[in-house]
């Protein structure tokens, strides 16, 4: 019996020894609910402002790694709750704002709008991309991402290291910009401390200027892919430019539901379908022109004759390719700060609001030059460098459509 | 004349007289008995041995008595063996021509049993990967193989014959088991009532059974009684390292009473984690209670009722990349830290309390009829994390890995090496980089609390809690008759009517206020379209278009019933002719199926009528959405039914050979209803069945021989069976079509063929034996089944080349190419690779030494795995992934993206120890002492799974490139010890 009660004690005291172990925790102990997040205050440590640290990047020439003990602190002016912004976190202090590239999908409630984070700034790499200055990681010079100069702060481990979370302060107020200031940063181009600020702009108007590619009133500006997958996506003979009209777009952008319905209505066949000879040698005229032509030179080159027939089946073939690999359409809208300076409002397809309508009176009817009512917007004010000439573009932290970061005056 | 015939007789007389005094008149006698609870043992075999020799045999009598007699002078070894029971061998001596009586000869019980029962439901999370199993191993004390093999081989999830688990077929007190919705074996129900459900019977492979004409696969059938369970109080505690730490168990039966009553209860609790899987535990609890009452010898009623609530913390499975990183091939990436303490994501939850109501009757010994009522019910919930608009919370989610960042291929166009090291780096010290490597707990709660929105925390992270809980009634009638000596018949039928709601709810906010009940996939693409977003459309539209806020314990996402009725009648009728004997029996029924959905999602409001009605009412312009031939899917309501008939036939022949040897053949064919889970492409979102779904016709044989004598037991089988027409259902997120997919195989054929072997022999050494088994087979797929993609907010299928239902063309087979001198691979093919039924070994091998002495046992077994492989994604084995972006298919494509991994082999060796002790001859102690894997081969894959997933965004765009797989493994060195106290 002896025996017996001291083997039981042993294999008792064994558990009990093991009790302390992490094993047990599930079952003895549940974790309680985690206290509130410690917020730091890492002021004492912060060397630059933010224009003190943009200015170490050698403007146009290459990204700099900070190799020294920088920090730097901003407040969040930026929040992707909207799915506007995509992967970046803007902080501003008083001299000037920055664009983090947290490599994060909906960081909105871990980086709330006017908080404020300190960034320790070694080892990371400060760039730019179409005129923003950037804060992320160095790029591989030699791979396929190169042509970016920084790379997104995805690692955990690497963002634990760099970002910390400091007080919550009131969301910043954003600033109000003119005309003038607008054409003014636009000629100073990429280094103009403007770009990438949380701005107001009033007297916007919907409408474009008349170019030598587009003889139209009103236009907005993006592009498909006929195969997103495709090797070279890129490729002319892969990529339909729409910048010939509004095309009947009212909604800030387009969802991946609402650019099927499109291309089956055939809302978007008089660029891709149907072809415009006149288009022809236009060089923004690659669409289905250049893919109806790569087709008839192939045909050609066979020695094959080919009919209408033919070339409505290529365009019907084309046209379902297209709908079956229909993705959401981020969408340009442009307007006339005061019938003058051109600005882009672009928005995102993924948005939450990328399928709500722009209010009809903004928009006016169709061909009518500048009858729409006159707006005001709020958002993030970048600069756009396509090859047709650089541009200003306002970016919707909020939904315009459920706040005042549009108002019709 | 009558001289000579007097003469003769009285020769003959002498003769035989004369005989009869040189006849040996030695002998052994004695009664068998139960170690622990002093009751007889029938049925025990006693074989007496004199070197390696069997001299007699016998079996005891329903007493427990025994006697061999007729035995010259000498010294012998008694074997005995009984099912159940451990083997024990004593030494006896006869002199002088006297009957030697032995008295009492105990044995004592198996006590392994608890082991293998847990090790085979401990919980996998196989969720991501669209495939779920419960591998199990019927355990037949009577079968040399399964004897062996049961306990030896669990431990890499051995399929006997390579078949799924759900094959087979499990009967608790006559009443068939296995789960309504999957098929799979329901032992988990009563894991931990070890005591209770010790007493089954149990047939293996195709052999019949008296409850039923049995499955192709082994048919067990637990007595689950009162008057079953050993009689007397007994309790044990267990502790080991690989599963749980802990185990408590009591039980207590008094056996029949003079008053006709027999009472039994079980008790038991596990506890705590494990020395392998950090994250894994146990905290379940088991009860049961048990009383017969018998009328007379006629008429027995016996009441049941049992349940083992508890939670168990599960195991996930990881690519090797992280294995490696970690240095750990048993990491569990469902934990975290919270508050500093372990909280693992996937627990399962379970109480699912089973009520028996039986009712025997039995008026003579040639005839008897039970019936049997059983209900399960209760919860069986299972925790996940969800999320909305919110960063993948799992450590191991591939953006999190070093590979997403850098990889040695360049048309991965992963090229950032610092960040590959430091991703390195953070992932080769979890303990510093805890974050990294583990959920961050503390995270999901500061992202909830931080999200403000109407002055409410919305939270982002969720634990959901998905149920399956079932309403099982069902209804067994089994009778036995004997008309004639040589003729039993034996036959009965079953009803099952079960309706198991799927739900889910919130189990914990993890700090947030509320959860909104929207669909966050369909909120991607049809963001401005709120109706389509919505769980349950019909709050929506009642609350003036507002999505349901949800809170703590409430359901949300989905919700319906799986409906299931069937019906069978089956019959057996046994011959015994001499050394002859068989039976020839038969199964017919039916099976209906529905989905019946109690919410009306937004993305399948309904018929054109119903929604005309909603757009009428609240004045809007939703559409239904069609399937591929113009029909309206709808989400609520009643789908079409999926009636199938079911059915069998099977056919046993059995020889008895010289006493000893036996040979037996058994043939079947089966033709079974696909299982309510394979009869819905999306269950959680539509009524839709799945297309041309087919019953599943199997052909089943073996051909056995048999040898149980001079102390050797050895069987050895040769089978082969054909399974046309499976069907599976699997559901991942597909990177090319960005969206949560269901994909439905239909049509898979699978062959098994191969052979048994199971042995026990004496050695010359006293007490000492030697045993194995051997499993050497091949489970191999046959043709190509078809595939159907559907994704989760899209009614019509995914079409490939304008082809919704396309060929798994590489399914069964495919192929090698041949290489040029240099080793460049050319158009030609070399030959083709065979592809196998996965996640098993398909060659297990045991060989061991088994010791008895004084009540010590000691075992020794050498053991080697090989053959297994894993588990394929049909998408891989389609000519669209093998064309790639560039729809050009090469050879290198079809090699890389079609071949089968095969597992490597693995040698292991375990020991087993124990002993008991009586104590003032009125208790008894004893202990068990298993070491499993004592070489610490830590390299042993168990399973696995390839993803669901392509890597699309390549740099060339000629080729896609999978997902890496991800595997369980097996532990490393662990134990088991018991200690066990009864009176």
């Amino acid at each position: 019996m002896k025996k017996s009660i001291l083997i039981i004690a042993a294999l008792a005291a064994l558990c009990s020894c093991q009790a302390l172990k992490e094993e047990w925790q599930p079952v003895f102990s549940p974790a309680k609910e985690p206290a509130e997040e410690e917020l730091l205050n890492l002021d004492d440590k912060v060397t630059h402002t933010i224009a003190e640290f943009k200015a170490l990047y050698v403007r146009d020439k290459e990204p700099v790694t900070i190799d020294e003990e920088i920090w730097i602190k901003g407040q969040v002016i930026s929040s992707d709750r909207t799915g506007n912004v995509y992967r970046e976190i803007f902080i501003q202090d008083e001299s000037g704002v920055l664009d983090v590239k947290v490599g994060r999908s909906a960081m909105y409630a871990d980086y709330l709008p006017g908080q404020w984070l300190y960034i320790y700034c070694k080892s990371l790499t400060l760039g730019e991309y179409e005129g923003t200055l950037q804060l992320g990681l160095a790029t591989d010079e030699s791979g396929p991402n190169a042509q970016y100069e920084v790379s997104y702060i995805d690692v955990q481990s690497i963002i634990e290291a760099h970002i910390f979370k400091g007080p919550r302060s009131e969301v910043i107020p954003a600033i109000e910009v003119t005309e003038a200031q607008i054409k003014a940063a636009l000629k100073a181009g990429k280094q103009d401390p403007l770009w990438g600020k949380y701005v107001i702009v009033k007297d916007l108007q919907y409408g474009c200027k008349r170019d030598f590619y587009t003889h139209v009133d009103k236009k907005v500006f993006f592009f498909i892919y006929v195969d997103p997958n495709a090797k070279d996506k890129k490729a002319g003979t892969n990529r339909f430019f729409f910048s010939d009209g509004t095309y009947s777009i009212d909604t800030w952008a387009i969802n991946k539901e609402k650019m099927v319905s499109m291309l089956k209505a055939g809302q978007l066949d008089k660029d891709w379908i149907e072809g415009n000879p006149d288009r022809y040698d236009d060089p923004l005229g690659e669409g289905i022109a250049l893919n109806l032509r790569a087709y008839e030179q192939d045909m050609k080159d066979e020695g094959i004759t080919i009919t209408d027939e033919d070339r409505e089946e290529f365009c019907r073939k084309k046209r379902e390719e297209i709908i079956q690999n229909a993705t959401a359409q981020s969408i340009s809208h442009y307007f006339l700060i005061n019938g003058g300076q051109e600005i882009a409002v672009r928005s995102s397809g993924y948005g939450k609001f990328a399928d709500k309508k722009i209010p009809a009176e903004v928009l006016g009817q169709p061909g009518a030059k500048l009858d729409g009512k006159k707006i005001t917007v709020r958002g993030l004010l970048g600069l756009y460098t396509p090859s047709s000439g650089p541009t200003a573009q306002i970016t919707f932290i909020e939904d315009p459509t459920e706040t005042d970061a549009m108002v019709i005056q | 004349m009558l001289k000579k015939l007097l003469l003769t007789v009285s020769a003959l007389v002498t003769g035989v007289l004369m005989y009869a005094q040189d006849a040996p008149t030695g002998g052994v006698k004695g009664t068998v008995i139960n170690r622990n609870d002093r009751q007889p043992v029938e049925n025990a075999r006693l074989s007496l041995m004199q070197g390696a020799g069997e001299v007699a045999n016998a079996v005891s009598a329903q007493d427990g008595s025994f006697l061999i007699g007729n035995l010259p002078d000498g010294m012998y070894t008694l074997i005995i063996t009984a099912p159940d029971f451990m083997e024990q061998q004593v030494g006896v001596t006869v002199v002088d021509g006297y009957v030697k009586n032995m008295f009492t000869l105990s044995l004592t019980g198996q006590e392994k049993l608890a082991e293998l029962e847990d090790a085979a439901t401990a919980e996998l999370d196989m969720d991501d990967s669209g495939f779920g199993d419960n591998p199990s191993v019927l355990f037949d004390a009577n079968d040399v193989f399964a004897n062996v093999a049961s306990f030896g081989f669990s431990s890499v999830r051995f399929k006997q014959r390579g078949y799924n688990s759900e094959t087979q077929e499990v009967y608790l007190a006559g009443v068939r088991m296995n789960d309504a919705l999957t098929g799979y074996g329901p032992y988990s129900l009563w894991s931990g009532l070890n005591e209770a459900m010790r007493a089954k019977d149990t047939s293996v492979g195709l052999g019949a059974a008296d409850y039923n004409i049995g499955g192709y696969n082994g048919t067990t059938n637990v007595t689950g009684t009162a008057s079953s369970v050993r009689k007397g109080l007994r309790g044990s505690i267990l502790t080991n390292s690989a599963l749980y730490r802990l185990r408590v168990m009591a039980s207590y039966a008094t056996g029949v009473m003079d008053n006709g009553w027999a009472f039994a209860a079980n008790v038991s609790a596990r506890l705590g984690g494990n020395d392998w899987v950090k994250g894994m535990y146990y905290r379940s609890f088991a009860y049961y209670l048990a009383a017969d009452k018998h009328f007379g010898d006629e008429h027995t009623l016996s009441a049941v009722f049992f349940a083992t609530p508890g939670e168990r913390g599960a195991q996930n499975a990881s690519t090797q990349e992280v294995y490696d990183l970690v240095k750990d091939n048993m990491y569990n990436s469902n934990w975290g830290y919270q508050n500093g303490k372990v909280r693992n994501a996937r627990v399962r939850k379970t109480h699912e309390p089973v009520a028996i109501l039986k009712y025997d009757f039995t008026p003579s010994d040639v005839f008897n009829v039970s019936a049997t009522a059983l209900f399960r019910f209760g919860s069986n919930g299972y925790t996940a994390l969800d999320w909305y608009d919110a960063y993948d919370p799992r450590p191991d989610y591939y953006r999190n890995l070093p590979s997403y960042f850098w990889m040695d291929n360049k048309d991965y166009g992963r090229d950032n090496l610092p960040k590959y090291a430091m991703a390195a780096e953070a992932w080769s010290h979890p303990n510093d980089y805890p974050t990294t490597a583990h959920i961050n707990w503390d995270r999901l709660y500061n992202v909830n609390r931080a999200n403000i929105e109407d002055g409410e925390a919305r939270s982002k992270y969720v634990q959901e809690e998905r149920h399956v809980d079932q309403k099982d009634f069902n209804f067994a009638v089994n009778g036995k008759w004997r008309p004639l000596s040589w003729m039993t018949l034996v036959g009965g039928g079953q009803f099952r009517m079960n309706t198991t709601e799927n739900y889910k709810i919130l189990a914990d906010l993890l700090g947030g206020s509320y959860y909104l009940n929207i669909d966050n996939f369909a909120e991607r693409d049809f963001a401005a379209n709120p109706e389509k977003l919505q769980n349950d459309l019909d709050y929506y539209l009642s609350h003036n278009m507002t999505a349901q806020k949800k809170v703590a314990g409430e359901k949300y996402g989905y919700d319906y019933l799986a409906q299931v009725r069937s019906l069978s009648v089956w019959g057996n009728m046994k011959l015994v002719f001499g050394n002859f004997s068989g039976s020839i029996g038969g199964r017919v029924g039916f099976q209906k199926v529905w989905r019946e959905g109690l919410l009306r999602k937004g993305l399948f409001p309904g018929t054109w009528e119903e929604v005309k009605a909603i757009n009428d009412k609240y004045g809007l312009n939703m559409q239904p959405a069609l399937d591929a031939g113009g029909r309206a899917i709808t989400s609520y309501g009643k789908s079409d039914a999926v009636l199938k008939p079911t059915g069998a036939v099977k056919l046993n022949l059995n020889y008895i050979i010289g006493g000893n040897m036996r040979v037996y053949a058994n043939v079947g064919y089966f033709r079974d209803a696909p299982s309510f889970n394979q009869c819905f492409i999306s269950p959680r979102t539509r009524n839709t069945v799945t297309p041309n779904i087919s019953s599943v016709k199997t052909f089943a044989t073996d051909l056995n021989w048999q040898y149980s004598g001079n102390g050797f037991n050895v069987r050895l089988t040769g089978y082969y069976s054909r399974i046309n027409d499976i069907t599976k259902v699997m559901s991942a997120y597909d990177d090319v079509q960005n969206a949560f997919s269901n994909f439905v195989l239909t049509g898979i054929g699978e062959r098994h063929y191969g052979m048994e072997l199971g042995f026990r022999t004496p050695t010359p050494l006293p007490n000492l034996n030697i045993r194995g088994a051997l499993a050497l087979g091949r489970a191999e797929y046959v043709g190509n089944p078809t595939m159907t993609q559907t994704i989760d907010n899209s009614a019509a299928p995914v079409t490939f080349n304008g082809e919704s239902k396309v060929e798994v063309a590489y399914w069964a087979k495919s192929p090698v190419y041949k290489r040029t001198p240099e080793g460049f691979i050319t158009p030609e093919i070399d030959h083709y690779q065979q592809h196998y039924v996965p996640s098993t070994p398909q060659l297990a091998a045991d060989l061991g030494l088994t010791y008895f002495f004084k009540y010590w046992f000691f075992e020794l077994d050498f053991q080697y795995f090989d053959w297994a492989y894993l588990d394929m994604n049909p998408l891989y084995r389609t000519d669209y992934a093998t064309a790639g972006p560039d729809k050009i298919v090469t050879p290198t494509e079809i090699e890389y993206m079609t071949t089968q991994e095969k597992f490597d082999g693995a040698f292991m060796m375990n020991i087993s120890v124990g002993k008991s002790w009586f104590i003032k001859h009125k208790y008894q102690l004893g202990f068990s002492l298993n070491g499993k894997n004592l070489l610490n081969n830590k390299l042993v894959k168990t399973g696995g799974y390839e993803q669901t997933r392509i890597v699309d965004n390549t740099v060339s765009k000629e080729q896609y490139y999978r997902f890496d797989p991800k595997y369980f493994y097996m532990s490393g060195i662990n134990y088991m010890l018991n200690v066990y106290f009864r009176f």
